[in-house]
């Protein structure tokens, strides 16, 4: 959340106006051996990269798949980020080529989430979240680390053993973007304080992936993980902010309504799709058989006709649920667009838990 | 013979500026592109709009409303005049559908994508023109740039409006002809409007190719088959095979699967949360029946049945109650319901005030 009166915010903001005044960055496109700083092109859509000349060390496609849904295909990039001898980051991005109509199903997963992960937001067709967690870029994942390998050794450049990781995804009704960026380190006193610091940096930037696929990032101060929090915690409400005070400034807003809308933007947050009616979960069937037991207990005053009539309830009700929820599938992808399957995506390396073993890490399905 | 080069070159320039006059233009706004229909088109007019009636929907900055002509063959008269609304900073809680759209408002109108947050939709409608009163600031500039030009304004038009939105934006388009109006001129314009409306929608993410227009309003079906969304899909998967990152076989696959989509494309969708509640309605019908029917079997009373029944649906009830209200308060995210709302701006025209197979005006 935003924190208020932070010391020095007013010489962040006037240094982040002159970079506004300053205009756009030029996007630069993902093609091999460029170096890019700013904002990286791929699929007509727009990637924020943290601070640093960023080596674009691979591109290339993910490979298709049999159900190859009519995105074209998914475009990929792996750019490095060199420290010395030393490989600092790696910086990971997938997108679609060609925007679809209808979405695509739940890209941020289904319930329940894992507990390192972040929904900012999730409705029909759109989403976004973040994610954190470690990987071994080992010889494992796509062409694109293939190639980004024998780079690697080419320059005679150092990987470490194991990185750790911050994932942000975001996708609408047309297109999807999602970024991991690989880390050698990130400042903190333990783990937990890292992983902390690295969902909090991916959190502001899966928002900041929101505005990359409608291609509207501008000049923006985006710092690393564990950094981010001393510049400032969202880099699009500010960036907000700032263009509400230009529109002031230019008389194309008057005080009044400038003063409305920056309360607006500081107020508002993404909202999510409510589920009024939750699943058949595992506490929807307890609780309805403690219902129908007790009721029927209280009605017949009879325990075996209670357990009878609770029992057979149960088997119907799951019957009911599984007839149900097909005809309603039926129904949904007759009345509404219906989203596509995320394509399974191969990513660099194997996933690892904290001990170092591998482990499960797939925002992504 | 030295005719022939000079005559080759005429064609070639002839040809070409026939080319740029069938290009159109796509109008930058709002960090958006709007893509207009194909002709000459003259900015009329550029204001502040305002949402009407208004509602808080976030931080927009402003809205752009600006107002476009196109002069008639002759040159005496307007032929078409183009209204575009649109938000100028992205928001965080998304927009809505057109009122119009809704065919009580309108003689056609089609709702592909409907949600909380995503909004696809066209809809073909008579306008009324009262240039004498008061109208938004943008339609005042027009009002004075045509009068300026000499150009007549039409007092009843027939409009055609495209509107998409997402989380961050939204674009209304609007298009009035000034020479339209028979029942088959409408379906052409609603044909027009359906194969136009997923060229609005990339233009919502700033996905259009340089100079791409929308298509002109009189093509047939076959044209518009090859100037709409669909083709628009096809030519960018040509180009991938042309890059070698798909092969051809691959495309062609995917081509069928766009073109067996648009074929099946919804006139009419529904939004999430209806189709959600209407599930949720038949499931605890179908639970209560079977409540009824085993309880039935079971105890051979109606009565007891009926109150067991009763008891197991009402308490039923009350969890799924509690069990929200606890899920809300558990959960970090806020949340809304996915159901579609309607949002819209202070337009130039006004809907006719009874007839012409519209609901008069409320």
């Amino acid at each position: 959340m935003r924190s208020q009166g932070r010391p020095g915010r007013g010489m962040i903001r006037a240094l982040a106006m002159a970079a506004l005044l300053l205009g756009a960055p030029a996007a630069h496109a993902a093609s091999p051996g460029a170096t890019v700083t700013g904002v990286l092109e791929i699929a007509g859509k727009q990637v924020p990269l943290p601070p640093g000349a960023w080596e674009v060390a691979a591109t290339g496609e993910q490979p298709a798949t049999a159900e190859q849904a009519p995105f074209g295909v998914v475009r990929s990039a792996i750019l490095l980020l060199r420290d010395g001898e030393r490989v600092r980051a790696l910086l990971e991005v997938n997108a679609n080529d060609i925007a679809v109509s209808g979405g695509w199903a739940s890209p941020c997963g289904n319930d329940p989430l894992p507990p390192q992960r972040r929904l900012l937001y999730r409705s029909q067709y759109d989403a976004a979240c973040a994610e954190t967690g470690a990987v071994r870029p080992d010889s494992a994942g796509p062409p694109a680390w293939q190639e980004t390998r024998t780079a690697i050794a080419r320059a005679g450049l150092q990987l470490p053993e194991t990185m750790l990781t911050a994932i942000a995804l975001c996708a609408d009704r047309q297109d999807f973007l999602e970024v991991r960026l690989h880390l050698r380190e990130v400042p903190g006193a333990d783990e937990a304080a890292r992983q902390q610091a690295l969902l909090d940096w991916a959190t502001t930037y899966a928002a900041l992936l929101d505005e990359g696929l409608s291609r509207r990032i501008g000049r923006l101060v985006l710092d690393w993980p564990g950094r981010a929090a001393l510049l400032q915690d969202s880099p699009v409400l500010d960036r907000r902010l700032l263009r509400i005070e230009a529109m002031r400034a230019s008389g194309a807003i008057t005080p009044a309504e400038a003063a409305a809308q920056e309360l607006a933007v500081v107020q508002e947050v993404p909202m999510s799709a409510v589920d009024p009616h939750p699943r058949i979960t595992l506490w929807t069937q307890i609780s309805y058989q403690l219902i129908n037991f007790g009721t029927a207990y209280s009605v017949t005053r009879d325990v075996p006709l209670s357990v009878g009539i609770a029992a057979s309830e149960y088997l119907a009700y799951s019957w009911l649920a599984t007839a149900n929820d097909a005809r309603w599938a039926d129904i949904e992808s007759a009345v509404m667009p219906q989203p596509l399957p995320m394509p399974a995506l191969q990513h660099l390396g194997t996933p690892v838990d904290n001990t170092g073993r591998s482990g499960l890490m797939a925002l992504v399905p | 013979m030295r005719i022939v080069p000079l005559v080759v070159l005429l064609l070639v320039a002839l040809a070409a500026g026939a080319a740029r006059a069938q290009t159109g233009r796509v109008e930058e706004i709002g960090g958006k592109q709007v893509p207009l229909a194909e002709g000459a088109w003259i900015a009329a007019g550029d204001a502040a709009g305002r949402l009407e009636p208004a509602m808080p929907l976030g931080g927009y900055g402003i809205i752009r409303n600006q107002v476009l002509l196109r002069p008639s063959a002759d040159g005496r008269g307007v032929a078409v005049m183009a209204e575009i609304n649109v938000n100028e900073l992205g928001v965080a809680d998304g927009w809505g559908l057109a009122a119009d759209c809704d065919p009580d408002f309108s003689a056609e109108s089609g709702v592909l994508v409907r949600s909380g947050w995503d909004a696809a939709c066209w809809f073909v409608a008579t306008r009324d023109w009262d240039w004498t009163a008061d109208m938004p600031p943008a339609w005042q500039q027009a009002r004075t740039a045509a009068g300026r030009r000499g150009l007549a304004l039409p007092d009843r038009t027939v409009t055609v409006g495209l509107r998409v939105a997402n989380r961050r934006d939204v674009i209304d388009l609007r298009f009035h002809l000034a020479e339209a109006g028979d029942a088959a001129q409408r379906e052409e314009l609603a044909e027009w409007a359906a194969a136009s409306l997923g060229l609005v929608a990339m233009g919502l993410t700033h996905g259009l190719p340089a100079g791409r227009a929308l298509p002109g309003f009189d093509l047939g079906p076959a044209a518009l088959a090859r100037a709409g969304i669909v083709q628009e899909r096809i030519v960018r998967l040509q180009a991938l095979v042309a890059q070698g990152a798909l092969t051809e076989e691959e495309a062609r696959r995917q081509a069928a699967v766009i073109r067996a989509a648009a074929e099946r494309e919804l006139p009419w969708a529904y939004d999430p949360a209806t189709v959600q509640g209407l599930r949720w309605f038949s499931m605890q019908t179908g639970l209560a029946a079977t409540d009824a029917g085993l309880t039935y079997l079971w105890t051979e009373q109606s009565l007891q049945a009926a109150a067991l029944t009763a008891l197991q649906t009402g308490l039923r009830s009350v969890r799924t109650y509690l069990t929200n209200i606890v899920w809300t308060h558990v959960s970090n995210t806020a949340t809304r319901s996915d159901a579609a709302r309607v949002v819209d701006f202070a337009y130039g025209g006004r809907r006719p005030a009874a007839g012409d197979g519209q609901r008069p005006a409320p």
